[in-house]
């Protein structure tokens, strides 16, 4: 099977200063979830910001479905069926709930097609549904988070980018996140996952890619990881203890 | 008590035409951050506009409102692509437009001050000297035209950003950049727009003032803080705000100008601005910028 996304060589940084993630390789296939793990400024973070543009690669080629989307906008990216979800909460506060899932489909043209995913959205999280005039800024946190997945939901992107998923969440609020993940997942996409809680994260994952300084370590299977003294004592921190 | 409401009416109808005069610049701060000091002076352009318009074929000003929104907008274009295009419209540098635009603001009032020298002009369509009444109430018609065009055109953008797909977008732009980016919103079209729509507004607001109050290009200077006062209690970046400032601060200041000293009404606006800063300084509907 041919890879979705083919990232060769790739080398990043911001503004004036020094390149955050050198030689960077990383190809996944359709329906794959991997998930990148590695200590903190290890560029976990930047490698998913150069897929999607918001950081434009210095050099090196990211190919998506065979065309090259390196330098592309984020915009034009995201239209060739790349999501991402960045660490910070992606809602447009003053905005109704409904308001926010139609921007899932802004740059659909066939309108029936929107309403039927804004729809589908809807039926996967009825909470939301029940909330569809109220402002999004005004949802509990756990709503809102709710909403940035229903939007996804509504994208029905080919690849989704997670950027620390279970960032500042309450424990009760990580797993109803990683649920969302798995069905996400189950349906088809394929994820690239950045995660703080690398156990939890790899539980999530067909595969995980360990990265330091920069570079790429190894990418084994998850449960592979999840076993490797080096790695439980390395990255697992506390979890792996136990 | 008739009294009074004479005042609050001739108030509300100067009222909205400033708020046209700042839904501009309220927009391009929204998505932008750029606090255009250089609003005011795109104003005096389209009044200029309508002006020559008026004079050389005897175009009624309020029919020129089109004409001179579309060569404002066109300027404010060029503008874009030679000045902010590059570092100023990337929300982060709201401090360096301040010197920015005031330096445009320079450059533009001395070449209308070239060509136009800085003498007072109004154009002086039939209606302007005329005056209704309503029962006891009376309103000048230039004040009631200019007032109902006013409404007319900001409700044209209220329904523009509400409904429309690209109004849509410049919305969630301005409240979320990076999320607008993610879900497929080409943000530099939306800033590009926004600008012109913005200066286009300006354009427009001139048209209507310059029947209404007598102009000349340094006129702006006294403007940049009565603007700024308005769209500051509104809360910079909100539309709704920019209306609700600036028909507060025009009523009250016409509520003082009848009953305490016309010298005294302007003091309404610096006032307004000291006290919201001091106490509520993203207005009552902005949000705090960071």
């Amino acid at each position: 099977m041919t890879n979705l996304l083919d990232m060769r060589n790739l080398v990043a940084g911001y503004g004036y200063g020094p390149d955050i993630i050198h030689d960077f390789n990383l190809q996944i296939k359709k329906s794959e979830v991997k998930c990148i793990i590695g200590p903190n400024g290890a560029g976990k973070s930047t490698v998913l910001k150069a897929i999607t543009g918001v950081l434009k690669p210095r050099s090196g080629a990211v190919e998506f479905e065979g065309k090259d989307i390196a330098g592309k906008e984020a915009y034009q990216i995201m239209r060739q069926g790349i999501c991402f979800l960045p660490q910070e909460r992606a809602i447009f506060p003053n905005m109704t709930v409904a308001e926010n899932l139609k921007m899932g489909t802004y740059s659909l043209q066939d309108k029936r097609l929107a309403e039927e995913r804004i729809h589908h959205a809807i039926e996967t999280f009825p909470v939301l549904g029940e909330r569809l005039h109220q402002l999004s800024g005004t949802l509990s946190g756990g709503q809102q988070q709710q909403l940035v997945y229903a939007r996804a939901f509504a994208i029905q992107p080919k690849l989704m980018l997670i950027d620390e998923p279970s960032l500042g969440l309450a424990p009760a609020l990580v797993e109803q996140t990683f649920q969302h993940i798995a069905n996400i997942a189950s349906s088809g996409i394929a994820v690239i996952l950045v995660e703080q809680n690398a156990f939890r994260g790899l539980e999530a994952a067909d595969y995980g890619v360990v990265m330091d300084l920069g570079k790429l370590v190894f990418e084994k299977p998850a449960n592979e990881v999840l076993q490797d003294q080096r790695i439980r004592e390395l990255y697992l921190g506390k979890a792996a203890k136990q | 008590m008739m009294q009074v409401l004479q005042v609050v009416i001739l108030g509300l109808a100067l009222g909205f035409v400033y708020a046209l005069m700042v839904s501009g610049l309220t927009l391009i701060f929204g998505v932008m951050r750029i606090v255009n000091l250089a609003h005011p002076i795109l104003i005096i352009t389209g009044a200029f506009v309508s002006y020559w318009l008026f004079i050389l074929i005897g175009l009624d000003p309020i029919l020129s409102v089109p004409l001179a929104a579309i060569v404002v907008a066109f300027l404010g274009i060029v503008l874009y692509k030679l000045v902010f295009e590059k570092d100023a419209a990337k929300q982060t540098y709201s401090e360096m437009t301040v010197l920015l635009t005031f330096g445009m603001a320079m450059v533009i009032d001395g070449i209308l001050a070239f060509f136009f020298h800085n003498t007072q002009r109004i154009t002086s369509p039939s209606y302007a000297t005329d005056a209704i009444f309503i029962g006891e109430i009376f309103i000048p018609t230039a004040q009631l035209y200019s007032g109902l065009v006013s409404v007319t055109i900001i409700t044209a953008l209220a329904l523009f950003l509400k409904y429309s797909n690209f109004g849509v977008a410049i919305r969630a732009t301005s409240q979320n950049r990076t999320s607008a980016e993610l879900v497929g919103v080409n943000v530099k079209l939306v800033c590009l727009v926004s600008f012109a729509i913005g200066c286009g507004l300006a354009g427009s607001a001139g048209a209507l003032v310059s029947f209404v109050f007598s102009f000349f290009p340094s006129r702006h200077w006294e403007w940049i803080a009565i603007m700024m006062s308005l769209v500051v209690l509104g809360g910079m970046g909100s539309i709704t705000g920019a209306v609700i400032g600036a028909l507060i601060l025009s009523v009250v200041s016409s509520l003082v100008s009848a009953y305490y000293s016309p010298a005294w009404s302007t003091m309404v606006f610096f006032l307004a601005l000291f006290v919201v800063l001091l106490f509520r300084p993203q207005g009552l509907f902005g949000v705090r910028v960071d």
